[in-house]
């Protein structure tokens, strides 16, 4: 209990600090945030064309719906006539499969001169392998191209972007609730440089009503809800397209919780979709014909999840949560609530 | 211990136990998102070809175990030489080649006086025939040999079966040589013929001591190669 106490007078003289440790702790533990590498995500992903752009993306396009579809809540208990005001930051990551740091990809090419125009009028099937955006960033990808079941030419792909086996994510977040059992929430930063991955946005607003407003003594709080996010990256070639990459995720939840004392335990069920659009323009490194516009739009496989998590009151509310759909999400979230 | 305190830490205890148990049965790993495809299976032509690829290599080397006359020894045991390819000819790599007097159990010897010779491509090396298939169509393999044969002296031919690897990018196909007639004049095998299987095709080539030789899929009569080239020109009926 000493420990406990003691913990309790530490978070309340440094209560502070501890949005700025929460980060520190994550960043920690999925690993240093891309910083100076040679090659920006723009830089990287500009050298190949749209199916092999695809592939190397796709588990940041999956990853990162889930992400900002994680943390929304920490109680289903939203009071009637009590105005709330918190703010503070959650941190979140999708922690991927392992094979999601690689990628092998086949695709028909009815003319191979479309990749090495010394093969014009041949077809055959492309091959295109290596790190995803996750993967190593010291190896390149491969192309290899077959032609009449022979290999007839092979090029280099690109590396990884940054080799972790953790998305990441996160955002400052407010929130007014306590009318009527309504709660608004809003996630908003705006445009930042992140270092190699490029300038980037993010807003997210929802609301949430309990039923514990007007449902009195219930075992459980209920509460249902919306959150709808976007997040965008800057393109920084500068000849007229849209983002780079354009993002966005909706919610729509079911909430329980519980509360002991200090503690709440909260779960619940969400159908969310996600979806993301990539455009830049493609520059061949070895053949300036070949240059091109690339646009290609993804959705999101996880269509809903179970959330399980416990958020512990100690002058500030900190809660730890796992999401688990197709994808695995884990969270933690410090707020000041007034 | 006063009764609340118990209470609030065996129920944080409670929800810390639970979110490890959610964690264990959900498992901490996601579904795999990124593909993981694999080349399709070879059709009959592509089969074909990579088998004619291998006949030309085949005819192109195996004339080495009677048209060989160097002198350096493998670690200076007599008639076991090694033979790397000159630059810019139509084969590169490297082989091993034996010689005995005796036949196959008999006594190593050299070049010249051999009855039985065998070559084979020494750990992972692998040879490679350069040819134009047309339209730009440079193939990039390799193929490995392990053959074994009787060496006539005075007609300057060798009569060669054995198994081989050929390898192109991420496909690897085994083959077999049968009674292959290999000869110093020509350079195109009299006779003989090679095996290759591809995904669920079997490919027969039969030499014929021309420069082309018939090329069947599945036992079917389907194309002739070039022996120059490794151009598939399809069987007209």
């Amino acid at each position: 209990m000493r420990i406990f106490w003691g913990f309790r007078n530490f978070a309340a003289k440094y209560r502070g600090w501890l949005p700025a440790l929460a980060v520190l702790v994550v960043l920690a533990v999925v690993g240093p945030v891309p910083g100076a590498q040679a090659d920006s995500l723009q830089e990287l992903i500009e050298q190949v064309g749209t199916d092999y752009a695809e592939a190397y993306t796709s588990p940041f396009i999956q990853a990162f719906g889930p992400n900002q579809n994680t943390n929304l809540f920490a109680t289903a208990n939203i009071p009637f006539g009590n105005l709330t005001i918190g703010f503070g930051v959650k941190v979140m990551g999708t922690y991927l499969n392992e094979s999601d740091q690689t990628f092998q990809k086949v695709v028909d090419i009815p003319d191979l001169g479309d990749i090495d125009p010394s093969l014009a009028g041949q077809s055959g099937t492309a091959v295109m392998s290596g790190p995803t955006i996750f993967g190593d960033t010291e190896t390149d990808g491969q192309i290899d191209l077959y032609a009449n079941g022979v290999l007839v030419g092979t090029f280099d792909g690109i590396p990884g972007f940054w080799n972790s086996r953790w998305a990441p994510l996160a955002t400052p977040e407010v929130f007014v609730g306590g009318l009527f059992g309504f709660k608004a929430t809003l996630r908003y930063f705006p445009p930042v440089g992140l270092g190699d991955l490029g300038k980037t946005s993010y807003v997210g607003y929802g609301l949430q009503w309990s039923a514990s407003s007007v449902w009195k003594d219930p075992p459980v709080d209920l509460m249902i809800g919306f959150f709808l996010t976007s997040l965008d990256v800057e393109n920084t070639q500068n000849l007229g397209q849209d983002n780079l990459i354009d993002s966005s995720a909706d919610s729509y939840f079911l909430g329980a919780s519980k509360s002991w004392a200090i503690f709440t335990l909260y779960g619940g069920f969400a159908l969310e979709s996600s979806d993301m659009t990539v455009t830049y323009y493609y520059q061949d490194p070895d053949y300036p014909t070949l240059d091109s516009n690339v646009n290609f739009s993804v959705e999101g496989n996880q269509s809903s999840r179970f959330t399980l998590g416990v958020d512990v009151d100690v002058l500030v509310h900190v809660n730890l949560e796992a999401g688990f759909g197709d994808l695995s999400t884990y969270s933690a979230g410090v707020m000041f609530v007034f | 211990m006063k009764p609340g305190i118990r209470k609030t830490r065996g129920i944080g205890l409670a929800a810390l136990l639970l979110l490890a148990g959610g964690l264990l049965l959900n498992g901490c790993e996601s579904d795999a998102t990124a593909p993981r495809e694999n080349l399709p299976p070879p059709t009959a032509q592509e089969a074909a070809q990579q088998a004619a690829l291998v006949a030309v290599s085949a005819a192109k080397v195996g004339p080495k175990l009677v048209t060989f006359n160097g002198t350096v020894l493998a670690e200076k045991e007599l008639g076991v030489y090694p033979y790397t390819f000159p630059e810019g000819g139509n084969i590169t790599g490297s082989i091993m080649l034996e010689f005995f007097t005796g036949g196959p159990t008999g006594t190593h010897s050299a070049w010249g006086d051999a009855d039985y010779g065998l070559l084979y491509s020494p750990g992972e090396e692998m040879v490679t025939a350069s040819v134009d298939l047309g339209g730009g169509v440079g193939p990039i393999f390799g193929v490995s040999f392990d053959l074994h044969g009787d060496i006539n002296q005075a007609q300057d031919t060798a009569t060669v079966s054995g198994t081989g690897t050929f390898v192109t990018g991420d496909i690897s196909d085994d083959f077999s040589l049968t009674n292959v007639v290999v000869q110093a004049l020509s350079g195109y095998p009299e006779g003989g013929s090679l095996t290759l299987k591809a995904g669920s095709h079997e490919v027969v080539v039969t030499y014929d001591g021309s420069s082309t030789a018939g090329v069947a899929v599945n036992a079917v009569a389907m194309f002739t190669v070039d022996l120059d080239t490794g151009i598939l020109s399809p069987v007209i009926d």
